[in-house]
């Protein structure tokens, strides 16, 4: 196995050991199907979010797939990130430490034109706890506990092309699958108290289909967009109980609704770049989970980013200098109808690895979801991004004669 | 550089100068549920008293007590205690084919050394060892060797009792069925008991035996199949007794339908009232199961699935039993009704007896169920 090979090994084994399992931190991640994840590229993440376009030869895990026809080697690439949220209330204040591995792609050039990839992607992740203290009329304390687990996530197969050379077009279908598992336990300080439970698990699958095109019209100009359709899952529910004869199971379904995003970057010359994107996926009319249509809103994401590339200098290398700023509208409207907003600023860098062939891309994000003053509660947000990635020329080894 | 480092500084002072808790136990995060944003909703948590109305009562078991070391002779506290036996000629052998002489009862007192009279009467049904005896039938008084008297003064010494041998005879050769004896207490104020020592007192020269005396070869002696303690209860009581002796259980009714099968029984408790000063004797080491029927006057009420075992205290006016786990068991069961039903331990083998308040007493005495329960929690489609 050559260096290069060893290095790509190396990379494929430090994503896929980060910690697999999905776990937000946010307080609203309770709600719906959970906190959007931020999955894509952190170089974008740290320009705003993931919908910021750029070409770059690395980026293996963007989101807009006709991002990756401009890929010229086999690439991979994969995002994690550290979440430290604080989430608020005027009595409380809780701090959650979480992992969330959130994306992972390797895309093949098929020919001079066209890029295959595949990869996995995190979507939502519904994730949260809150525990009531009681007192039975005996005065027999006891304590409920609520907990919401599990995960969204797409395997995407990604084609890419370029159309000519001011145009590329990416297509994308994925295998969706899912969890959403909720739970009440109720345990008494009494220890000869039976403690019980009851939990409704909904095991979801589905496929998705997505398209994306990116322009280039002039020298340093980028203009893109993407729509990912709406996702029908099929749902296996299972509900048990501690009373084991209220058991049971149905099939059901869930629509995710479709997303759509839009994009332009203005390059600077080799000096400058300022990004801005927009993201939209209309839950007004969802169903399911307990919401009916008309009471939830459309999701929104804005992003606005920065890169001063010359950026400062590092030892012997200059790594650039990266911010952004990311506003986003939930779909739920808490607690009557007031909007729940989230605000991230973010900062980054991208460290070079040997010679430019792979790259490490670090971002800090620094926010608030909510607000004590209009929700009642808050989160306070502080997540570090770590990308890592990288790429190289594969040849088919010619027939060996002796 | 410098400027990078003093953003990240300012990042880090943003994110952790707010203090740092965790405590993933706190309600942050229930706003959601009280706003109904969390469509699921936990069960609710209830506590309830379910009191018997009737149909709570005692029913007899047995009246002797076979396995204790000592049989018993008096009357004391209400309670009238007669030995009984029933002697083993099985092994007579060729002593049926020999005269007796002279043949008396070897019983040996323990400890007292008062006296009683008493009549030894011969059994109109043969005597068994059986957990359900309750009541024996007396035939033809017994005299003694000279036929002139019925009437035995049981004393420490001497401990022989002679009987006439005639009748031994036809007992040996089986002429006259020997169903078995009983030692009748001829005393109506007497307020003494005497202990004997029985066939398991461990001491073979103490147990009870027939010795007969034959009119030529040696003597034999018969050893007995049966001895045991006939127990009759002279005093009434309008409460629910648990006694031993005469072995009382307690039966308790269980209304079922007052549990939904649909939610979940986190404790439940039996709780029976103890009449004041109602104890006598010891060891009060008791058993509540679950019997196989509910019908109290069914033999199958006397078996059944343990529930759960306890003590009762003397000095307490409370008893709770624990009957979650067979609770459930009969509700998940989809039975309407059952029974609980509590008697002591080791049954047969002391006279005791304690009692409870009935269903008839009033709400604070009378016997009841205590639960808490909890409906399941309701989730969104």
């Amino acid at each position: 196995m050559t260096p290069r090979r060893i290095w790509m090994v190396l990379l494929m084994v430090a994503a896929l050991s980060a910690p697999a399992e999905p776990k937000a931190a946010s307080v609203y991640s309770m709600v719906l199907v959970g906190e959007a994840i931020e999955s894509g590229d952190v170089r974008a993440i740290s320009l705003g979010g993931s919908t910021q376009l750029f070409v770059d030869s690395l980026g293996a895990v963007q989101l807009n797939p006709a991002l990756l026809a401009r890929i010229p080697r086999v690439t991979i690439g994969a995002t994690q990130y550290l979440a430290m949220d604080q989430g608020r209330s005027d009595a409380y204040r809780e701090r959650d430490v979480s992992f969330t591995f959130s994306s992972f792609r390797i895309v093949f050039p098929i020919t001079g034109l066209f890029r295959f990839g595949i990869g996995y992607t995190g979507r939502y992740e519904p994730e949260g706890s809150f525990s009531l203290r009681d007192v039975t009329d005996g005065g027999d304390e006891f304590t409920q506990t609520y907990t919401k687990s599990g995960g969204l996530f797409s395997i995407p197969l990604t084609a890419a092309f370029d159309v000519t050379r001011y145009a590329s077009v990416g297509l994308t279908f994925s295998f969706e699958r899912g969890t959403i598992e909720e739970r009440w336990d109720v345990v008494f300080d009494e220890l000869s108290f039976v403690p019980g439970a009851g939990l409704k698990k909904k095991d979801l699958s589905g496929t998705g289909f997505g398209g994306g095109v990116v322009l280039y019209p002039a020298s340093g100009v980028t203009i893109g967009g993407m729509c990912e359709s709406a996702v029908d899952y099929d749902a296996e529910v299972y509900e048990k109980y501690t009373q084991v004869s209220l058991d049971t199971s149905y099939s059901s379904t869930l629509s995710l609704p479709a997303r759509v995003s839009a994009g332009a970057t203005w390059r600077f010359g080799d000096t400058f770049m300022v990004l801005a994107s927009a993201a939209w996926r209309d839950f007004a009319d969802f169903e399911g989970l307990g919401f009916v249509p008309g009471s939830l809103q459309r999701e929104e994401s804005y992003s606005l980013g920065a890169e001063y590339l010359r950026g400062f200098r590092l030892g012997s290398q200059r790594l650039p200098l990266r911010a952004g700023f990311n506003y986003q509208r939930l779909p739920l409207e808490f607690p009557a109808g007031e909007a729940v907003n989230k605000y991230l600023v973010s900062l980054g860098t991208g460290i070079p690895i040997r010679g430019g062939k792979g790259k490490v891309d670090i971002a800090f994000l620094v926010g608030k979801n909510g607000s004590i003053a209009t929700n009642g509660i808050e989160d306070r947000l502080f997540r570090v991004y770590l990308g890592i990635s990288g790429g190289e020329t594969w040849t088919r080894k010619g027939e060996e004669h002796y | 550089m410098r400027a990078l480092g003093i953003v990240l500084v300012c990042f880090l002072v943003l994110v952790f100068g707010n203090g740092c808790t965790s405590d993933p136990d706190t309600p942050l995060g229930s706003e959601f549920l009280e706003d109904g944003t969390i469509k699921s909703q936990p069960g609710e948590v209830f506590q309830d008293t379910a009191w018997v109305a009737s149909g709570d009562t005692s029913f007899t078991v047995r009246a002797a007590m076979f396995t204790p070391s000592k049989i018993e002779l008096g009357r004391k506290d209400g309670i009238e205690s007669w030995p009984i036996f029933r002697v083993d000629f099985s092994k007579a052998g060729a002593d049926t084919l020999r005269e007796v002489l002279s043949a008396s009862l070897s019983l040996s007192m323990t400890g007292d050394t008062d006296t009683l009279r008493a009549v030894f009467i011969e059994l109109g049904e043969p005597l068994v060892e059986s957990d359900t005896l309750k009541s024996i039938t007396l035939a033809d008084t017994i005299p003694d060797s000279t036929l002139t008297s019925v009437v035995r003064e049981m004393r420490f010494f001497p401990r022989t009792y002679s009987f006439p041998p005639q009748l031994v005879q036809d007992w040996i050769r089986d002429d006259d069925s020997h169903n078995g004896i009983a030692v009748v207490l001829d005393d109506t104020t007497t307020t003494t008991r005497l202990a004997f020592a029985s066939k398991e007192n461990g001491s073979s020269a103490l147990e009870p035996v027939l010795r007969v005396i034959f009119k030529s070869g040696g003597p034999s002696t018969y050893r007995m199949e049966v001895d045991g303690t006939f127990v009759r209860d002279l005093a009434v009581t309008p409460n629910l007794l648990l006694s031993d002796g005469v072995s009382r259980r307690v039966y308790i009714p269980i209304d079922l339908t007052v549990f939904d099968p649909r939610t979940l029984v986190h404790e439940a408790k039996l709780v029976l009232h103890l009449v004041p000063d109602s104890f006598l004797g010891g060891d009060f080491s008791v058993t509540l199961y679950a019997p196989e029927t509910a019908d109290v006057g069914d033999p199958d009420v006397l078996t059944g699935t343990a529930v759960t075992a306890a003590v009762l205290d003397p000095g307490s006016d409370v008893v709770r039993f624990s009957i979650r786990n067979i609770l459930s068991r009969l509700i998940s069961e989809g039975k309407k009704e059952n029974a609980l039903v509590l008697r002591y331990s080791s049954e047969g083998t002391s006279i005791r007896r304690a009692e409870f308040f009935t269903s008839s007493a009033p709400d604070s005495l009378r016997p009841s169920l205590t639960f808490t329960y909890s409906t399941a929690p309701k989730f969104p489609e």
